[in-house]
């Protein structure tokens, strides 16, 4: 597929669209912003297990509150991952009108 | 992975990340419901685990028409494209993050049923708080029916050949 691609136009032409379009306009901008939102998750989830740790609660509402970090943390670490791996793709110019907008 | 293959994959993930995002956390939220309320009531949990279990069909879908779509929607045809069912991919693929927020206040809505179901068999003891918790079940489950068939006429209008 790469020699077909290199070969061919018209892969060259699907693969420059498919790494441009729904991209960031700025790049560093746009980790900054999910660098922020990370920080922002990371924090509740360590109040959380803080709170559980440390606070003066039954040992059901500890495991629930224990349970409700870990939660946060999975939601932030994956969805991390998946707009790292999204943007991965990302090279050369971005489309305008078809980009990429930070958290939403 | 051939080089078009995982440019269109992270494309897809691109093109489709809020729904992805939102449907990823819709799961992590029903597991702690279900983890949570596994012994007070094992109905409602296993409720919960069906729809993390059909959340993940429905991003598998999602993510699979927008992969398999990518190319013949971007006018471009490869060998490997599928011949069939092409328009219903693009159809889904072009609509998905709508189709997930609907899929996702779908589930809310029969949890929330669900849920006011299994809160009127264990819960309150007057007659008049039992009626109330019972008629919001219906309410939600109306809504959750409501909803369903307008997700599933917006589906099947969108992949019907008027549009095309």
């Amino acid at each position: 597929m790469k020699l077909a691609a290199a070969a061919n136009p018209l892969y060259e032409v699907l693969a420059k669209d498919l790494a441009s379009r729904y991209c960031p306009v700025d790049r560093s901008v746009f980790l900054g912003r999910l660098g922020i939102s990370f920080a922002v998750f990371a924090s509740i989830a360590l109040l959380l297990l803080a709170f559980a740790t440390f606070g003066k609660q039954s040992s059901q509402r500890k495991a629930l509150t224990y349970l409700v970090a870990c939660a946060v943390a999975v939601f932030a670490i994956g969805s991390g991952a998946l707009v790292i791996v999204g943007l991965s793709g990302c090279s050369g110019a971005y489309q305008a009108g078809l980009t990429w907008d930070w958290p939403w | 992975m051939d080089l078009i293959g995982g440019l269109a994959a992270k494309y897809c993930i691109r093109q489709d990340a809020r729904g992805f995002i939102e449907l990823w956390g819709l799961s992590i939220a029903l597991t702690v419901g279900a983890i949570a309320t596994l012994r007070s009531s094992r109905f409602f949990a296993s409720v919960l685990i069906f729809f993390v279990l059909a959340g993940g069909g429905v991003a598998l879908a999602t993510f699979w028409s927008c992969y398999e779509s990518a190319g013949p929607s971007l006018g471009v045809v490869l060998p490997n494209s599928p011949a069939r069912g092409l328009d219903a991919m693009i159809c889904l693929s072009s609509h998905a993050v709508e189709n997930i927020e609907g899929w996702i206040l779908l589930v809310v809505s029969i949890v929330v049923a669900c849920g006011l179901a299994v809160l009127g068999v264990l819960g309150p003891k007057s007659l008049t708080r039992r009626a109330l918790v019972f008629a919001g079940a219906a309410a939600a489950l109306l809504f959750a029916i409501g909803l369903g068939a307008l997700l599933l006429f917006g589906i099947s209008w969108c992949q019907s050949s008027r549009l095309f």
